[in-house]
């Protein structure tokens, strides 16, 4: 299958470049900017800065009330949201096309205007409601500091990933005003952002527009650039063993792995989805349905652009299993797709699922308009986008077998065990 | 820096639009075939629809639907698991089942240009099941390490806590969809079979098959791969129950070491086909639909209690509920169940507002163009509508009804239909910090789950 989007550029005098793809399927258009900061640009002691800003950009702005730009997109029908993450921080919208211009308005104003609102009392709000969040996602769920773990196991404390985008409750109290201002001024204009239509609007229109609600904003100096995370393999395996009240006893491992955008990434994602990722799963096979070791046991990455990725391993053992056989299982089916590589079965199968992903992925226009987006961002070149699949279509087996190789050995890992409250650390595999 | 000076601009009307319409044929052997021809979808989606509704299940063995249903990929009689496994993965099929108390619904969705062998697929997998006996265990296994997760999560365990505590017992609502532990060890092979034997046959059961079907005979196909498929089951749908425990009623779950206090509240509501059903959508989105709902501009705009709190009716074909829930800080769990049980009957008292309903109404009729925007979420409630006896067009009627609301057919759906004096209140969190507030708020009957 082939899939090529007409995604159309053009770039306004204050640096903001613009996408527009057009789709008249139904009446409605995708509005999403993405401004290039996320949590590896943060500094140490201001963890969770980046995510708490975005929280702060819901809380007015010069022509907006506190509020308003949600109660505005509501009640034309539309839906909104934002997210922050490792790269990246996202807004976006999607409207019935008749509210186009005031999702762009309201964009705008915040881009702007954003200081012209902000208030301690905002702030601590905001900071409040971001604990809770940090409660809800992480602190009152089991597993729920599992990535953090990880993270900060397979990084070194400094690097770009070591931590979560969420921050820790300390950073998060000690956040200021003044942090607020210094980094809207750093990060929020037109130069280090992407805003893409897609939808209901032709390119023309599209390109008018943006230029009638963002032209006016004023550039700023680029932004200083994200520390290099470029690290290689672990070469020591490090462990952590955890005891706390979980349903059942878990194997988390995280690897660092190839960056998005390298040649080996593609290849590397086969190997995740052959390990762990689909269905019919070595894994799967072999940990859930012959030896019932495991209640479920995936495999995947978290592709990141900044000179490395993290690959992970997640298997919930099953009552009664043994959380070390269940490991070693683990360890020979990797060892065995590090030996052997795919079948041509398998090679097959992996790329029919990663097509469909890229369809799913695809399939709205806020999908595809966040797609564009990130393509812009993190490479530069949109048209990356309309190559996926001639990418995913070129992978061979030896590719796979060779990034396992360099990537998955046992040393290569970082682990996370979880034992039950009342049970001692059973031994563990090396 | 400049300030713009560009005034707020003004929205243009809507473009109409209307829940896509769709076409039938039916198969000699009674199997009906519902087609949304969408251009441009070219990720397809299917949805068998199975008269297997939950009440079909028999009494103490409650989880076989899912059991049944998950079964069928445990081996038909020409694949094995694996190999099952492996032939959806190489279509690049997402494949699922549900079941609730209308139906039980196999999904599978693929690219358009694999449509034939994933009809062919499906219909293996409802044909010729097998039901090994190795592989049904183990899902048995599997659903009750699972029924220990949902009950280490607050949230979940919040949910099952509700409906046990708001159901009367013995009630299958009152039950998990995916049963207890007590009711899950008892289902083995026969139990999946013969349930889904006697139920999933094609003179009750429909296809509901949306995307792009350009150059497609589906007819054709479908008859290829159904064609042959028999059976006659026992029929019958699943009766209305009378089943609601009256309140007002909180329990407490004690959950030791709880950062946060996971709330789950229920108060009857209407039916998912009843003519208030518009009306009390809009009370329920002024009560905590957005952001800028009552319970979210208190609770976290204003106070920060929490990451976020919401409320819906949820409603089934023969009755529904109004549902809160979100969780709270712990150490706030009862200023904040305060303020929540004071809005939402300050709500009931007093009615939304004009400036309430007509943001409602333009965000649960206008956003329908952005909701159905992909096959499967044509097909998903094009079967949901089929399943619960409601007609094709339920979509754009509704949009009609909550258009032609007004203040007072709300508020006098809100009075009529929605006792919120009968609310049933969970609050999942540490005891030892929330039992003593929550005690304070006045309610007669209180009970505490231990740990």
């Amino acid at each position: 299958m082939s899939v090529r989007f007409p995604i159309v550029e053009d770039r306004l005098d204050n640096g903001l470049r613009v996408f527009v793809v057009e789709d008249r399927t139904a009446p409605i258009v995708a509005v999403n900017l993405w401004y290039d900061v996320g949590s590896r640009n943060e500094q140490l002691g201001k963890t969770g800065f980046a995510h708490l800003f975005e929280h702060v950009m819901f809380q007015g702005s010069a022509n907006v009330a506190s509020g308003e730009h949600m109660a505005i997109m509501n009640s034309v029908g539309g839906d909104l949201n934002a997210t922050t993450s490792f790269d990246r921080t996202n807004y976006f919208e999607t409207v019935p096309s008749g509210a186009l211009e005031v999702a762009l308005w309201l964009e705008a104003d915040r881009m702007s205007g954003l200081l012209e609102a902000l208030s301690q009392e905002n702030l601590d709000n905001q900071r409040d409601v971001v604990k809770n969040e940090r409660r809800q996602r992480y602190d009152n769920v089991p597993y729920g500091t599992a990535w953090e773990h990880l993270f900060a196991m397979a990084y070194p404390e400094g690097h770009p990933y070591h931590h979560m985008p969420i921050g820790s409750m300390e950073d998060l109290s000690a956040a200021s005003l003044d942090d607020v201002r210094s980094f809207f001024m750093t990060y929020y204009h037109p130069g280090n952002a992407v805003l893409t239509l897609v939808g209901d609007v032709d390119p023309a229109t599209g390109f008018d527009l943006a230029k009638q609600y963002f032209g006016w904003i004023g550039s700023k100096p680029a932004i200083p650039p994200a520390k290099d995370g470029t690290i290689g393999p672990l070469t020591q395996p490090v462990r952590r063993e955890l005891r706390e009240p979980v349903p059942a006893e878990a194997y988390y491992a995280g690897y660092r792995a190839p960056a998005e955008g390298t040649d080996e990434i593609e290849a590397f994602e086969v190997a995740c989805l052959l390990l762990g990722g689909l269905s019919s799963s070595r894994f799967a096979q072999r940990v859930v349905r012959e030896e019932q070791l495991a209640q479920m046991a995936h495999c995947g990455i978290n592709r990141l652009i900044g000179g490395t990725s993290l690959a992970f391993v997640i298997a919930r053992a099953r009552t009664g299993a043994s959380l070390a056989r269940l490991e070693e299982v683990l360890l020979e089916e990797t060892a065995r797709l590090v030996a052997d590589g795919p079948s041509d079965d398998e090679l097959e199968i992996a790329k029919a699922t990663l097509e469909r992903r890229f369809l799913d992925a695809t399939n709205t226009c806020a999908g595809l308009a966040d797609a564009v987006s990130e393509t812009a961002t993190l490479h530069g070149d949109v048209e990356h986008l309309n190559r996926t699949l001639d990418r995913i279509n070129a992978v061979t087996a030896a590719q796979v077998r060779e990034v396992a190789a360099r990537w998955l050995q046992p040393e290569n890992r970082v682990v996370l065990t979880y034992h039950l409250d009342a049970q001692p650390v059973e031994g563990s595999a090396a | 820096m400049t300030t713009s000076v560009l005034p707020r601009p003004e929205v243009s009307p809507a473009r109409p639009w209307s829940f896509p319409k769709s076409t039938s044929f039916t198969l000699p052997n009674g199997l009906k075939v519902v087609v949304h021809d969408l251009p441009g979808k070219h990720l397809l989606a299917m949805r068998l629809v199975l008269d297997l509704p939950l009440g079909a299940e028999p009494i103490g063995f409650e989880g076989a639907a899912l059991i049944a249903l998950r079964s069928l990929e445990e081996g038909t009689e020409r694949y094995d698991a694996q190999a099952l496994a492996a032939a959806r993965d190489r279509l690049g099929a997402s494949y699922g089942v549900s079941c609730d108390t209308d139906a039980a619904t196999v999904i599978m969705d693929v690219p358009s240009s694999r449509l034939a062998p994933a009809i062919e697929l499906l219909a293996e997998l409802v044909q010729r099941p097998t039901f090994p006996e190795a592989g049904v265990q183990r899902l048995v296994k599997e659903r009750l390490d699972a029924i220990a997760s949902e009950l280490a999560s607050a949230d979940s365990r919040a949910g099952v806590e509700l409906a046990k505590a708001y159901y009367v017992t013995g009630s299958r609502r009152a039950i998990p969809v995916g049963g207890t532990a007590v009711t899950v060890a008892a289902i083995n092979r026969d139990v999946a079979a013969e349930l889904f034997r006697a139920r999933a046959v094609p003179a009750t059961s429909t296809l509901v098959v949306a995307g792009d079907l350009s150059g497609v005979d589906l007819q054709d196909l479908v008859t290829g791969s159904f064609g042959e498929w028999q059976g006659s089951g026992v029929g019958g749908s699943a009766v209305q129950e009378d089943d609601v425990v009256a309140g007002p009623q909180l329990v407490i779950v004690d959950r030791p070491g709880s950062v946060q206090t996971a709330l789950g509240l229920a108060v009857p509501a209407v039916a998912r086909g009843d003519a208030d059903k518009p009306a009390l959508d809009i009370a329920a989105y002024a009560l905590g639909g957005g952001m800028e709902s009552r319970l979210m501009s208190v609770l976290r705009e204003e106070k920060g209690y929490t990451y976020g709190i919401g409320a819906r009716i949820m409603a089934e074909r023969y009755d529904g509920r109004l549902i809160i829930s979100g969780s709270v800080q712990t150490d706030v769990t009862g200023p904040a169940v305060e303020d929540l049980l004071t809005i939402l009957r300050g709500l009931a008292a007093d009615g939304v507002r004009e400036e309430e309903r007509a943001p409602a109404v333009e965000q649960l009729a206008g956003r329908a163009p952005l909701q159905y925007e992909t096959a499967a979420a044509v097909a998903g409630t094009s079967a949901s509508l089929l399943a619960a006896g409601l007609p094709a067009d339920q979509v754009d009627r509704v949009r009609a009804a909550l258009q032609a609301t007004t203040v007072e057919t709300v508020n006098a759906a809100l009075q009529s239909r929605c006792p919120v004096e009968q609310l049933v209140l969970v609050a999942v969190g540490d005891a030892s910090k929330i039992e003593a507030p929550l005690r304070g708020l006045g309610f007669d009957d209180v009970s505490v789950v231990p740990a």
